[in-house]
């Protein structure tokens, strides 16, 4: 998923210190499905409630959040909105990767093939919109703002980020940047010990930022041109791209050409969308001003009785976890900044 | 040859840096032929300490150039500055080679070098703060009465009006008011033009009352919600000034 940009970018591990006290505007979509990804039984089972719902996003979204906001940091969710038509085969093809995962899946269940099964269950995980609005109701009862975008979530991102309403955006893609954000902060919200994907090897997954004009002028190209590379690799648009061309290609092919329009006619790609049309998306993607990024007191009776109540999670530990959450979000909310009386 | 400087004792010197890596991370020492000053704010821009040495409060102070930015990385520095004994002389040289040598003079003679960090040129602004009151108090004092308030809250109320000047600290825990009074010593000077009332976050508070090891009275000023600034004078000449933020409560 995503465009993989991340041979080109310039990736600097940084420390949460950093952003400490900054607002970051978090790919919601993208942080759901890493929780989903994340949180599972060892048999790839999610959590769920005991009518059957998924709660492993729920239960992601809770800790991890007030993980956030006990290190200063301000987050607000971005939602995905309805994707763009030229989208269409991407979903589709999505769609059917998830069906056949979906099947190995329960084959490897009924061999007790416990770490296939895993494999599987990952790749067939499914946000669905019960389980978004179940997101989103959670943020709303934490006093965590979330923004409904119309169309891509990242575009509206990195439109919340260009603003300077957001500090960064946050997302293991690197769409936001071909997008316009200023700055991408990768890991945040799976930073810690991390298993191997199907391999039994833990490793520490530490936050990293791209800092959009740094890559650029190092790569000596403009936010154009890198869309136009990131074309040529294939994106959510045409994700095949051009065949044959890598990376270190498609930068070379930019720079000497100029643009995408006079690489066209050269590398002979099949294109299911007008690749120029992918190009004007990125350049100029539906977004909204209407949003209001505030923390609110959180409503503790009511995250109690939606976790635990509908949703049976343990009492002891959301209570915990929520005196956690009022302390976190009290400091965010009543703590100026020095910047103010500059 | 760029910078020379040294101090009396190590002493000073080991507490000051620590003080400062508890605020700031990385930060450049500026260096004059008037003296040494160093601006920093705090990563998440809630604090920010000012510091400023005269060079007449060093041993032997020599400074060729017009300026020597000298930029450290706080937590490496701190490291080193733990090496130094109290009665060491303490060095620090910045020549030709664009290093940073921090030496010990005690029963040896101790140097470690120090690659310069190249942390830009901006300059921070000074915050402007309507201040209705000054107060001055002895340190210690204060430095206790901040870990009496970390019992129950994580953050305090600074009070002052003519008469007194009291941190107070509440919470479902329970209630603290440490009061300062001239008759028992710890109130220096109190000059309120109009009560001030503004809340701050101890976390801050603390790491910056560790400069009580070094210097015995510390101003205190501020306005009813508006940043807090605390100076201490340092042994030997200069200041150690932090601007605060306060907490909107």
């Amino acid at each position: 998923m995503g465009v993989n940009l991340g041979e080109l970018v310039i990736r600097k591990p940084i420390t949460f210190e950093v952003l400490q006290g900054k607002v970051i505007a978090i790919d919601a979509y993208n942080a759901l499905y890493q929780f989903l990804a994340i949180i599972r039984q060892p048999d790839g089972t999610p959590l769920m409630d005991s009518r059957g719902n998924i709660t492993s996003h729920l239960s992601g979204l809770l800790y991890r959040t007030i993980n956030l906001l006990e290190k200063g940091i301000k987050p607000v969710y971005v939602f995905d909105g309805k994707p763009p038509e030229m989208k269409d085969l991407e979903i589709l093809r999505r769609t059917k990767i998830k069906e056949e995962a979906m099947k190995r899946y329960e084959e490897a269940l009924k061999r007790g093939d416990i770490v296939e099964a895993r494999k599987y269950a990952q790749r067939a995980l499914r946000l669905t919109e019960p389980m978004v609005n179940d997101a989103k109701e959670l943020l709303d009862l934490m006093g965590i703002p979330w923004v409904q975008a119309p169309s891509e979530g990242e575009a509206q991102a990195a439109y919340i980020t260009q603003k300077g309403d957001a500090w960064a955006t946050a997302s293991q893609d690197y769409d936001s940047l071909l997008f316009g954000t200023p700055r991408l902060v990768r890991n945040l919200t799976i930073s810690g010990r991390r298993k191997m994907p199907g391999k039994d090897v833990y490793v520490e997954i530490k936050p990293e930022l791209i800092d959009l004009n740094e890559s650029l002028k190092a790569l000596g190209i403009s936010r154009e041109q890198l869309i136009d590379i990131a074309i040529l690799l294939g994106t959510d648009y045409n994700p095949d791209g051009v065949k044959g061309v890598g990376p270190k290609r498609a930068l070379r092919l930019i720079k000497t050409y100029g643009s995408l329009e006079k690489v066209l006619p050269i590398v002979k790609g099949e294109f299911p969308v007008d690749p120029l049309k992918i190009k004007e998306f990125f350049l100029n993607p539906d977004v909204t001003d209407n949003y209001v990024i505030e923390w609110r007191e959180p409503d503790v009776q009511k995250i109690k009785e939606f976790l635990c109540k509908e949703h049976d999670f343990s009492e002891e530990r959301v209570e915990r976890a929520v005196r956690r959450l009022e302390k976190a979000i009290r400091q965010i909310r009543t703590q100026s900044s020095l910047e103010e009386w500059f | 040859m760029g910078l020379r400087l040294v101090f009396s004792d190590a002493k000073t010197w080991k507490y000051l840096v620590d003080t400062l890596s508890r605020l700031i991370d990385e930060a450049a020492f500026i260096a004059k032929p008037q003296g040494l000053t160093l601006r920093a704010l705090d990563p998440s821009r809630i604090a920010m300490v000012d510091l400023e040495i005269p060079a007449e409060a060093f041993e032997e102070y020599e400074c060729t150039e017009e300026e020597v930015r000298i930029g450290v990385n706080f937590d490496e520095l701190k490291k080193i500055m733990k090496r130094g004994r109290a009665k060491d002389k303490f060095e620090l040289e910045v020549g030709e080679d664009k290093k940073l040598n921090v030496r010990f003079k005690g029963h040896a003679i101790r140097t470690f070098v120090l690659p310069l960090l190249d942390l830009g040129t901006q300059q921070l602004p000074t915050p402007k703060i309507p201040i209705t009151a000054h107060v001055k108090v002895l340190s210690d004092a204060v430095t206790d009465a901040l870990k009496d308030a970390a019992i129950v809250s994580d953050y305090v109320r600074f009070e002052a009006n003519e008469e007194r000047f009291v941190i107070k600290a509440s919470s479902d825990r329970g209630n603290v008011e440490v009061d300062f009074t001239q008759e028992l010593g710890s109130l220096i000077e109190l000059d309120v033009k109009e009560p001030a009332i503004a809340s701050y976050s101890l976390d801050y508070l603390t790491d910056m009352s560790k400069t009580s090891a070094i210097s015995d009275i510390v101003t205190i000023e501020y306005a009813s919600n508006k940043p807090l600034i605390m100076t201490y004078d340092l042994p030997g000449g200069g200041r150690l000034t932090f601007y605060l933020a306060p907490r909107m409560e």
